[in-house]
């Protein structure tokens, strides 16, 4: 299982065989293809926390009135998104990634963003045969606000090798925008959180 | 009641109507203003809401101070009423955010706008009435602000305004339904409708053809029918023929714009018992439904893109889509076989004049119609290179914004992917029960994200040519 080079990386954007094509769409300029890495662009949505309508966030209960702890925010090209120190808000890509099921992935920040604090995922892996826009948890662990604005080029995605792998198909597959999972949906979450 | 009287006829003053609606208009001034502001917090598609906002405000202010001015109640009281007009326009902001109007449907307007030659500005947002329209927003504010009479401050605001001139709306239940974007290609006809309508009107030879209808409509009534009866059905002729024509122009605009998308949208609308109605100035003059998909299907055939769509039918990938919108085609063409629609007509003489007329009229409308469109008409060379791709893409999961490798992309036109969206959909709908509200979900959000790509490529690649990968 190795990390896809360069040129691995173009040959796989250019498969005309769907079960091994990688799609990285738009892909504005060909240089976001790096050494070892695409660099993706950060996109127009972000959901911000209402943290007073917020008590906590328990994974044993399912309320469908969650979606008040959060308010969306649409930035336009151009304009400008504050992320204050220590503040998390969700992003997504500007691009819709597609994965073949022989590849898997990882999204990191750039280094230039992240040495002024910027980091842009927790979560970080992609899952083999994923297609959406990528959710980027968007935190600012520097000491002053960062100014973000739609279309940089903030994030990169790494990919490697899979094999064996079952598509995915969960939740996200087919997201455009960003948003909070159900973290109370695992089947077997009763179990461990009722007494 | 005895103190009631007694208040009554203690009071030391006249009541002071004047300074009475004074008060009244200046603090609904003050109010609408504040509401304006607040809706600034708002995301927009685009900074056309903000400078639509600006524009408000600053009409608001003007009319404050010639509030204290205006030396006559009724003056005053017709203040007080274009204030409360102007509140109606809330309601517009209210939902034109980003949270309530898709930023594709604004870009995809925007782009066609831009193809027509118009100022690409506009104000969408959706509504609780089944109803999509497009309005002049400056032309309206115009109007509205004549009954207070000239005012040179305002006249000079609207003229450097730069904002939105159309207010676009469309039913909220339908907010994220991409293929039913198709119907704005008609709504957008009843700007062309209205050149041709006008152009008419200055031709020379149009009043001797309304002479002859008028001796026509006579003629049918029988007999000595006074002049006021006669002048009644005149005007109901001339009326019923007008509206024809605005809604079928439209009608075939529609198709100009969109293609076959535009003949399954206004399939969506005219397949209830609006097919057969009898048009009458009581329903506002609405030609038949049935009328109205023959022309679009007709119109479809001699363009060229029901013959673009069958020879895709026998494509291993995609067949299945372009048979299914085949077989609609093929439906709507049974429709439109039946003539009840035609035979309604005929009962009604006058009606029946009046149809006649626009049958006359139709083929020099749609000469006009095409020739309007210029780079904005849908070219079936797009259909028949963009849209199987588009709705391969779409089968792939994919959003429908471009053909080929993404290092090296063939760009393509946003009509095509919503058209390519009708198709899979209709698919879906042949092919039996299942989970297609989800499906429908997710290919609207996937076909309204390629939308705002396609516009977002185009214009990075103005910027920032592509150099071979």
């Amino acid at each position: 299982m190795s990390v896809l080079g360069r040129q691995r990386l173009i040959a796989a954007i250019n498969s005309e065989d769907p079960s091994t094509r990688l799609v990285v769409t738009p892909l504005l300029n060909k240089n976001q293809v790096g050494e070892a890495s695409i660099d993706i662009r950060l996109g127009n949505d972000f959901v911000v926390t209402r943290r007073g309508n917020l008590q906590a966030i328990d994974p044993a209960t399912d309320d469908p009135r969650l979606v008040r702890y959060n308010s969306r925010h649409y930035a336009n090209f151009g304009s400008k998104f504050f992320l204050h120190p220590n503040e998390l808000v969700l992003g997504s890509t500007l691009e819709y990634v597609k994965l073949p099921p022989t590849l898997a992935g990882w999204v990191t920040s750039r280094s230039k963003w992240g040495r002024v604090g910027l980091v842009i995922a927790t979560a970080t892996a992609i899952q083999p045969g994923f297609g959406g826009t990528i959710t980027l948890e968007l935190l600012n662990l520097g000491e002053v606000p960062l100014v973000l604005y739609p279309g940089l080029l903030v994030a990169q995605i790494i990919l490697s090798e899979c094999e064996g792998a079952e598509p995915y198909n969960g939740a996200f597959a087919g997201q455009v925008d960003p948003g909070h999972g159900k973290i109370s949906a695992d089947k077997d979450m009763a179990f461990w959180t009722k007494p | 009641m005895v103190v009631g009287v007694r208040c009554l006829a203690t009071t030391p003053n006249p009541f002071n109507t004047l300074e009475h609606q004074r008060l009244r208009t200046g603090a609904l001034c003050e109010s609408l203003k504040q509401r304006f502001a607040e809706l600034h917090a708002r995301d927009y598609p685009d900074d056309g809401a903000a400078k639509a906002l600006w524009l408000l405000a600053d009409l608001l202010t003007l009319l404050q101070k010639r509030v204290q001015l205006i030396a006559d109640e009724k003056t005053l009281i017709m203040a007080g009423e274009v204030v409360i007009e102007l509140g109606e326009t809330l309601e517009y902001f209210d939902n034109a955010g980003t949270d309530q109007t898709p930023r594709g449907l604004v870009v995809l307007l925007q782009s066609l706008y831009a193809r027509l030659g118009w100022p690409s500005n506009l104000l969408a947002w959706p509504q609780s009435v089944y109803n999509f329209t497009i309005r002049p927003f400056v032309e309206n504010l115009a109007v509205l602000f004549q009954y207070l009479g000239p005012d040179a401050e305002i006249d000079a605001v609207l003229k450097a305004y730069t904002g939105p001139r159309d207010l676009v709306s469309f039913p909220r239940i339908e907010r994220d339904n991409v293929r039913m974007y198709a119907i704005f290609g008609h709504e957008i006809g009843h700007r062309i409708a209205g050149e041709f309508l006008k152009q008419e009107q200055a031709d020379a030879t149009f009043s001797g053809e309304e002479a002859a209808i008028r001796a026509k409509v006579i003629a049918a009534m029988g007999g000595s029918p006074s002049i006021i009866d006669a002048q009644k059905l005149i005007e109901k002729v001339f009326s019923l023929r007008k509206r024809a024509l605005e809604e079928l122009i439209s009608d075939i605009v529609g198709v100009y714009l969109f293609g076959p998308s535009a003949l399954y949208a206004g399939h969506e609308i005219h397949f209830d018992a609006s097919m057969d109605r009898v048009p009458s100035l009581a329903n506002n003059g609405y030609p038949p439904g049935r009328m109205r998909l023959r022309i679009s299907l007709e119109l479809c055939r001699a363009e060229g893109h029901l013959d673009a769509l069958v020879e895709f039918v026998d494509d291993p990938k995609t067949g299945k889509a372009f048979a299914a919108g085949v077989s609609l085609v093929d439906h709507i063409d049974r429709l439109i076989g039946i003539r009840s629609d035609v035979q309604a007509i005929t009962h009604d003489p006058f009606v029946s004049i009046a149809y006649d007329w626009v049958n006359v009229t139709l083929p020099s409308a749609q000469a006009f119609a095409r020739n309007a469109m210029g780079a904005a008409l849908y070219p079936t060379s797009a259909q028949r290179n963009e849209c199987s791709k588009l709705v391969e893409r779409l089968l792939d999961g994919l959003p429908p914004n471009e053909i080929g490798s993404a290092l090296a992309p063939v760009q393509v036109d946003a009509r095509s992917a919503v058209l390519a969206a009708w198709l899979i959909s209709l698919d879906g709908a042949q092919s039996g029960p299942g989970d297609e509200s989800y499906t429908l979900f997710r290919l609207n959000e996937k076909t309204l994200r390629g939308i705002e790509y396609i516009e977002l490529q185009r214009c990075y690649l103005e910027k920032f040519p592509r150099t071979a990968p």
